[in-house]
């Protein structure tokens, strides 16, 4: 080993990063801290500013505000091609005018490098990714994963401190997309480098961070591992996108007690000095669907079932009442449920995340206040 | 046999066969009537046809190749050398800019302001440089006010002059495969580049160029050979010390009735174009063989995974130079070669309101040029033969070429193939060979090809012939067969398909194919120079034939009224095809058929 292993901290930083295209505010005041040898994914829908960020850590984009710091150095103000992070790019962008050699090399003849170097790395890299028998072949002669492997070769034969990914999976299908999330997870492990991943795709997310960052509209919404922003969404917004989940519309009182049409519930949210709108969250695997014998308790909502859907490990049962919602089951239980049945749901309290709606602006409420009283 | 038979009748590709024919009779035939005419003996006593061809004889090359002449040709490649070279390297800033800095909703307005000064006639464009070169023109007034000269000007008929002229007459012809072919290349590649580290210039080096290979290539043989061919720049330009070899062909015809030797020539430039072609491509090849010798590595394997260097992140030098940035740069050269194309065409508009009687002197303003528009018969009938033969040519061309497109794209084969070759071979053979070979074979048909009419209808029809089928095969390539396999599906016999369609599909493509054959076929200058008879002067050689006398004000009117209608008639037909979505006119119009 030529250098000491760095200490383990914060290896990049962003620190109140903004950018806008025109009106439009693609990412703003982002903070956000990735540990050294973490993988984090920026996990979000199309056009939540995931990919500017990333864009922005690699250099491609600038920033308007905010700075970006790499092991305690400033990043921003250093052009692309001096940064010491390398991209994998959504669709790989390899150089079809070069073979598969000549675009892992690519980046090391930027920096000069011996000829014999740059050999011996690229075999390296070739090697790290199980494509040395490709090494004449051109990119067009191909498969989606193999091209895959080679960008990542071509990003990683830089030993970048940072990573960065661009959806580097999303032009795979999908057999080939679950076998390579867990071969770029042993591959971050073994080298020990910092991965940054941008994805839509909440499973993809789960499956292989070490902490997910979930932003919408431009910031960020949670910032957690995969267990906490399952099981404990921050926001409203995290509850619905990571992970499946019912949402059930309420009302909450200034005292935080939720009223749910068709049920009663112990679940509570934070006091408010008026009555908002609210809305609770249960996941299909915490409800328990059973046959409706009477009425039902309080903390049950009563419906009917629409559909059952098997789903190969278990069962999806949909009930349409005071609520639509779906729960999942045991694949053992379909014999006993069919579209049409009365069925009783319930959940335990424990299982439930609710939030209180966001209040309409506290200025823009007073005016609309004294616009009454004149 | 009966089943061969028929499968060989479905193989030809029926739609193109007209295309096919005309092609034959009055393109290869007319280049190959060349060759039999060079072998040929100069004859005096028949002025109709002066040649005699009892004993062939290899005595005109042997002239052609001679002192005088192959000084001559020699001068005229270094010319066509350079100006191919200068247009590469003025256009390529460009292209680079529009492809990679102008928004794509803009390129095609950006691209038609380049390319609308050269509708403007080619003779009266090329005059204006006159003007501004004159020794007491423009130019020389700024430049001996700047103080970077002392004695007026003296450019006028050198060969710098021409040098000058045919840059600016060809640059379009650069500009656009080069845009093309940049605008191509994916722009994340270039991400990648600077990515991996590489800056501006390694970028450009290492990605940009060889990714555009076809566009420089295109570009350099669109500009290379018709400039080599060209004989009107240095004719207005160049004066006696200009003189290029196309224009000892034309004294060979005209002047000194050596119809044999002025073939000989017209093979002699044709050949040399061909030789100095291959030679630079070979040069081309290897050195991109060179280059990617340069790029390639043997990738070493390693002992094992445990020597793998790979987890220790190297420590990069994060140095923060200023950036500076290439786009402002990029956009004043912008601006500097619209300038460029713009100032002689301005020049030409207000100079047609001089009250002298030559064009290219100030006299005062006045507005006698468009009375004379009317007054001056040579003018007039030359307008109206031009705008006859133009649209007769025009319609022959759209009949024959949307056939021919149709075939080389839905019937594709060898036929096809070769179809295509004519095709492009059409716009790339020196117009001097073609012409000197239409008057030949029309001298041979006699008959009806005697009539001016006749043989400007005919020869004019070719080039126009090559862009409606290239427009059209372009168009059709770009849009798939499943809506005609839509259509068919849901029982529209092959006849309706077509009609409901394919015609529909087309029908943008064929009018930008129409409007561009029309403006070639207005602007002809050498072919009809070569096969007009008496009474049929067309504007263009009504020009050319004005030049010693000084061409009248008129004329220059007559072009900015020419590009008045042929702008009026583009925007009319862009608003109209741009409610039905069915592609932008002003796309084909203007020769990016790849973005139908």
């Amino acid at each position: 080993m030529p250098e000491a292993e760095p200490s383990p901290g914060v290896a990049l930083r962003l620190d109140g990063v903004r950018k806008s295209y025109g009106k439009l505010v693609a990412v703003h005041g982002l903070d956000l801290d990735v540990t050294e040898g973490e993988l984090v994914s920026l996990l979000g829908p199309s056009g939540c500013g995931k990919t500017t960020t990333l864009r922005m850590i690699a250099g491609l984009e600038t920033t308007d505000a905010g700075s970006i710091h790499l092991s305690g150095r400033r990043l921003d103000e250093t052009p692309a091609f001096r940064r010491p992070v390398n991209t994998v790019f959504q669709h790989f962008a390899l150089f079809p005018h070069l073979d598969v050699s000549a675009n892992v090399a690519y980046g090391l003849r930027q920096d000069r490098l011996r000829r014999d170097e740059i050999a011996r790395r690229v075999g390296e890299a070739l090697e790290l990714v199980r494509m040395s028998g490709s090494a004449r072949k051109r990119p067009s002669q191909l498969s989606g994963g193999q091209q895959q492997r080679v960008a990542l070769a071509r990003a990683l034969v830089k030993r970048p401190q940072v990573l960065l990914l661009d959806e580097p999976l999303s032009a795979l299908d999908r057999q080939l997309r679950e076998d390579m999330q867990f071969e770029l997870r042993s591959l971050q492990r073994f080298l020990g480098t910092t991965f940054i991943m941008v994805t839509h795709d909440q499973d993809e997310a789960m499956a292989i961070s070490d902490r997910i960052a979930v932003m919408s509209d431009g910031r960020l919404e949670q910032y957690a591992s995969p267990v906490e922003a399952y099981d404990r969404p921050a926001t409203e917004f995290v509850a619905s996108f990571v992970g499946r989940n019912n949402r059930i519309d309420c009302t909450a009182d200034t005292d935080g007690r939720l009223n749910i049409k068709g049920m009663s519930t112990e679940v509570t949210v934070a006091a408010a000095p008026t009555a908002t709108q609210a809305c609770l969250f249960v996941r299909p695997e915490h409800i328990d669907v059973c046959g409706a014998n009477g009425a039902g308790g309080p903390d049950e909502i009563s419906g009917t079932v629409t559909e059952v859907a098997h789903r190969g490990d278990a069962a999806e049962v949909f009930v349409d009442g005071a609520h639509k919602l779906s729960a999942r089951v045991p694949v053992s239980r379909l014999a006993e449920l069919a579209p049409g049945d009365r069925v009783l749901c319930r959940w335990q309290a424990c299982n439930v995340r609710a939030f209180r709606q966001p209040v309409a602006d506290v200025g823009t409420v007073a005016e609309i206040i004294t616009e009454a009283q004149r | 046999m009966n089943r061969q038979f028929r499968r060989t009748v479905q193989r030809v590709p029926w739609p193109a066969v007209p295309a096919m024919v005309w092609l034959a009779c009055f393109f290869v035939i007319p280049v190959a009537v060349v060759a039999w005419y060079s072998l040929g003996r100069r004859e005096t006593g028949n002025p109709g046809r002066p040649v005699d061809f009892s004993s062939l004889t290899l005595d005109n090359f042997s002239t052609a190749l001679n002192g005088d002449f192959a000084a001559v040709m020699i001068s005229t490649l270094r010319v066509a050398f350079v100006g191919t070279a200068l247009c590469l390297v003025i256009a390529l800033p460009v292209a680079y800019w529009l492809a990679t800095r102008v928004p794509p909703h803009r390129r095609n307005i950006v691209i038609a302001l380049l390319v609308v000064p050269f509708w403007t006639n080619f003779l009266i464009r090329t005059l204006s440089w006159r003007i501004l070169l004159a020794p007491r023109g423009v130019a020389s007034g700024a430049l001996q006010d700047a103080g970077f000269i002392n004695l007026p000007l003296q450019l006028l008929d050198t060969r710098l002059a021409v040098q000058l002229g045919v840059v600016y007459n060809y640059l379009p012809l650069m500009l656009l495969p080069l845009f093309v072919a940049l605008e191509q290349i994916d722009p994340r590649l270039r991400e990648a580049s600077r990515d991996l580290g590489a800056g501006r210039m390694r970028t450009f080096v290492g990605v940009t160029l060889p990714l555009s290979r076809a566009g420089f290539a295109a570009g350099s043989l669109l500009v290379f050979v018709p400039l080599a061919g060209d004989y009107l720049t240095a004719s207005v330009l160049g004066g006696a010390r200009g003189t290029m070899a196309g224009s000892l062909v034309a004294t060979q015809f005209f002047q000194a009735q050596n119809w044999p030797l002025g073939a000989a020539v017209a093979m002699v430039i044709m050949g040399s174009i061909i030789l100095a072609t291959l030679i630079v491509a070979a040069a081309a090849h290897l050195l991109s063989r060179c280059a990617q010798r340069a790029t390639r590595v043997v990738p070493q394997s390693s002992s094992g995974p445990a020597a793998l260097p790979l987890a220790a992140p190297r420590r990069h030098s994060m140095r923060s130079l200023p950036t500076w940035s290439a786009t402002p740069f990029l956009a004043c050269w912008f601006i500097v070669v619209a300038l460029f194309l713009y100032t002689p065409v301005l020049v030409a508009t207000v100079h047609s309101f001089t009250s002298g009687r030559n064009f290219l002197i100030w006299d005062g303003v006045s507005f006698d040029a468009l009375r004379d528009l009317w007054q001056n018969t040579g003018l007039r009938r030359s307008l109206g033969v031009s705008f006859r033969v133009s649209l007769a040519a025009t319609v022959l061309s759209v009949t024959l070429g949307v056939g021919a497109g149709i075939a080389l794209a839905r019937r594709p084969g060898r036929t096809s193939r070769m179809l295509l070759v004519v095709i492009v071979l059409v716009l790339v053979t020196p117009e001097i060979l073609f012409a000197v070979g239409s008057l030949l074979w029309f001298v041979e048909l006699r008959g009806p090809f005697d009539s001016g009419y006749v043989r400007l209808v005919v020869s004019q029809s070719m080039v126009g012939l090559a862009l409606v089928s290239l427009v059209v095969h372009a168009r059709l390539a770009g849009s798939d067969t499943t809506l005609e396999q839509a259509a068919a599906d849901l029982g529209a016999p092959p006849r309706r398909v077509f009609r409901q369609v394919t015609a529909p599909l087309l029908l943008p493509a064929i009018a930008a194919g129409a409007l561009l054959a029309f403006a070639t076929s207005l602007d002809n200058t050498v072919t009809a120079q070569f096969v007009t008879t008496s009474g049929t002067s067309t504007f263009p050689t009504y020009v050319f034939g004005s030049l010693r006398a000084g061409v009248p004000p008129a004329a220059a009117a007559a072009s900015t009224l020419i590009v008045a209608l042929l702008l009026t008639v583009l925007t009319v037909a862009a608003l109209s095809t741009r409610r039905s979505g069915s592609g932008t006119l002003m796309a084909q119009m203007i020769g990016r058929p790849d973005r139908l």
